[in-house]
């Protein structure tokens, strides 16, 4: 690595080679004491001075002549949270490399094999010297991984390169989603074809009804007992199984709780990011339409609605772009969402633009649930009596903000993995059969 | 503000160190136990016991045990050298050699130690390197005791050409080094 490569504040230390403090040490002991030696008539002193003379002697003559150079790869862009990849990093010109060690910086979401994230290789002669570091990004998000410094050190541990910044490489880490299943049909499938039993006769497995034979109904479908009972021909029709439409919306202006990897702690915004991950990955499995909006982001953060395995990589990797805290106001009413979908908002209700948010789309009649994503340990959790206070006043307050929006007719679920949302829906598709006054 | 600059400094370094794995921490403890042996050998081959001087060995032995990629180690190795120069009168007993063999430990130490980090694992093949040039250097001090004892055996002229070698030998060495270790 050259120096104008270094990231800014950072100094190389030396851009080649430098004697050690073992050499140093080596060099002035054995000379100051054969000096003596020879000049006092000591003989026992140079019987000290002789390790010393061997190692400044054959650290000086083995003095290494090329200079090393860094890069550093990941075995992966991308991975998902917890899983592992390697970091390469290989030493160029390393020759006359005894020895390299690499340093990583140590990053709270960010876990190494060894755990203080140091690993050392020998040399063996050959110009190009690796060493790997396993590595693993504990939580979702995109982030530099890697960084740190590397140092050679040259034979008899004489001479020192180094130690030089390595500049980390970026890694997409995408949210591992959350366990999910789901029983309860989608209220308004209106697709092409799906899982989902929709409100119109056709090709399907769910009986509809036994009606009289039409020309052009198919011979599979004579519904035989009841024709022979009745005398005139019947078929069984079905309902048509069709596939839906699904728009998450991710609450990412507040995040409350604190996001530990290690202690196995989550913040609202980790809930919300992975049970979006859940929910994305379980409709679009069952070939449902998937649609993303990440509330809050200065970024676009949407993801259209769409379907199949690679829309829910661009699903998770939106989701892994947000950035909690973020505030942009979002106008509800801008909000495009097809007939027929159903918008899950993921969030923990406290900022008044997610309470709009979702009692102006109530107000548009859509098919609308929130998933509470408020963690249970906040109180628990608090650092101070008075934060313990603080948390309940504003715990009390947002209770009273949830009864008004159930008021609107919204019904809201924690989240609580598969089945969370199973009640709800059917309550949604009871409701969609009963007819109902809306707002436009 | 110096201090605080200084205070995280140290805090970094304890941190660092509370990282250290048994390895560094089995080879950062040589040199707090080989100094008091030598202070020990020193005491036994007729030095009179200075408990400063002892206390200030310790303190750099310590001292080189936290900061082994450092100078204090040098400190370490000079004092006791000097201690021994100074106090021992001349020996070639076998006690000489055990002396050469603490030294050659503690820099051997410092050394090894010096290679990264404390949380850093040398692997078998540089622990296996060092073996043998360990070995080696040990073998080198014997010979030089052995031709010592040799030389004080043989009942040589008196004289100033083997002195005036001699010092030429250590003058060259000593010019030699400081061309080798000031030149980058």
């Amino acid at each position: 690595m050259s120096a104008p490569d270094l990231p800014p504040g950072v100094r190389a230390v030396s851009a080649g080679w430098r004697p050690t403090p073992a050499l140093v040490r080596a060099g002035l002991v054995s000379a100051g004491l054969a000096a003596v030696a020879v000049g006092f008539g000591r003989p026992d002193l140079l019987v000290l001075a002789t390790p010393f003379v061997v190692h400044a002697a054959a650290g000086l003559l083995r003095r290494p002549s090329t200079t090393p150079t860094a890069t550093t790869r990941l075995a992966h862009t991308a991975v998902r949270e917890r899983e592992a990849t390697t970091l390469h990093v290989r030493v160029g010109g390393a020759e006359q490399v005894e020895h390299a060690v690499v340093a990583l910086e140590r990053v709270p979401t960010v876990a190494a094999r060894p755990a203080a994230g140091v690993v050392g290789a020998a040399g063996d002669g050959s110009p190009d010297l690796g060493v790997d570091v396993v590595v693993s990004s504990l939580r979702w998000g995109h982030r530099i991984l890697g960084a740190g410094v590397v140092a050679a050190t040259g034979p008899w541990a004489a001479h020192v390169w180094g130690p030089h910044p390595v500049r980390g490489q970026p890694l997409t880490t995408l949210p591992l989603p959350g366990a999910y299943d789901s029983r309860a049909p989608v209220p308004h499938p209106i697709g092409l074809v799906g899982t989902h039993p929709a409100r119109v006769t056709g090709d399907g497995t769910e009986l509809a009804s036994v009606r009289p034979f039409h020309p052009g109904d198919r011979l599979r479908r004579i519904e035989w007992r009841t024709s022979l009972r009745s005398g005139e021909l019947h078929v069984t029709s079905t309902v048509a199984e069709q596939d839906s439409s699904i728009m998450l919306v991710v609450d990412c202006g507040t995040e409350v709780g604190t996001s530990d990897p290690v202690a196995g702690t989550v913040s609202s915004l980790d809930v919300s990011v992975r049970a979006a991950g859940a929910l994305a990955e379980h409709y679009l499995h069952r070939g449902d339409r998937v649609g993303l909006r990440v509330l809050g982001a200065v970024r676009r953060g949407v993801v259209p609605l769409s379907s199949g395995r690679r829309h829910l990589r661009r699903v998770l990797d939106e989701l892994a772009r947000t950035v909690p805290g973020q505030r942009q106001e979002l106008d509800p009413q801008r909000l495009r969402v097809p007939p027929g979908a159903v918008v899950i908002v993921l969030t923990p209700l406290l900022s008044d633009q997610s309470v709009l948010l979702v009692t102006t789309l109530a107000q548009r009649g859509l098919d609308l649930v929130v998933v509470d994503t408020m963690p249970d340990d906040v109180v628990a959790r608090a650092a101070t009596d008075r934060d313990r206070i603080a948390w309940r006043m504003r715990l009390l307050e947002r209770a009273a903000v949830l009864d008004r929006v159930r008021r609107a007719g919204v019904p809201v679920a924690a989240w609580s993995g598969p089945g969370t949302l199973d009640e709800v829906l059917r309550g949604l598709g009871r409701r969609a059969r009963q007819p109902r006054a809306v707002r436009r | 503000m110096t201090h605080s600059v200084s205070t995280l400094a140290v805090t970094r370094h304890l941190d660092r160190l509370s990282l250290a794995s048994r390895q560094q921490v089995l080879l950062r403890a040589v040199p707090p136990l080989a100094t008091p042996l030598f202070v020990w050998l020193t005491v036994v081959l007729g030095s009179p016991f200075h408990p400063l001087l002892t206390a200030l060995l310790v303190l750099l032995a310590v001292g080189s045990a936290l900061l082994p990629d450092s100078s204090v180690p040098l400190f370490l190795v000079l004092t006791l050298a000097a201690t021994w120069a100074l106090q021992v009168p001349q020996t070639l007993s076998w006690w000489t050699l055990v002396a050469a063999l603490l030294l050659l430990a503690i820099h051997l130490a410092c050394t090894l130690c010096g290679y990264g980090p404390p949380a850093l694992a040398l692997d078998r093949a540089t622990l296996s390197a060092w073996a043998t040039r360990g070995l080696l250097m040990a073998s080198a001090t014997a010979v030089v005791w052995l031709g010592t004892l040799l030389l004080a055996g043989l009942d040589l002229p008196a004289g100033p050409v083997p002195m005036v070698a001699g010092l030429a030998v250590a003058l060259g060495w000593t010019a030699y080094l400081g061309r080798r270790l000031l030149t980058r």
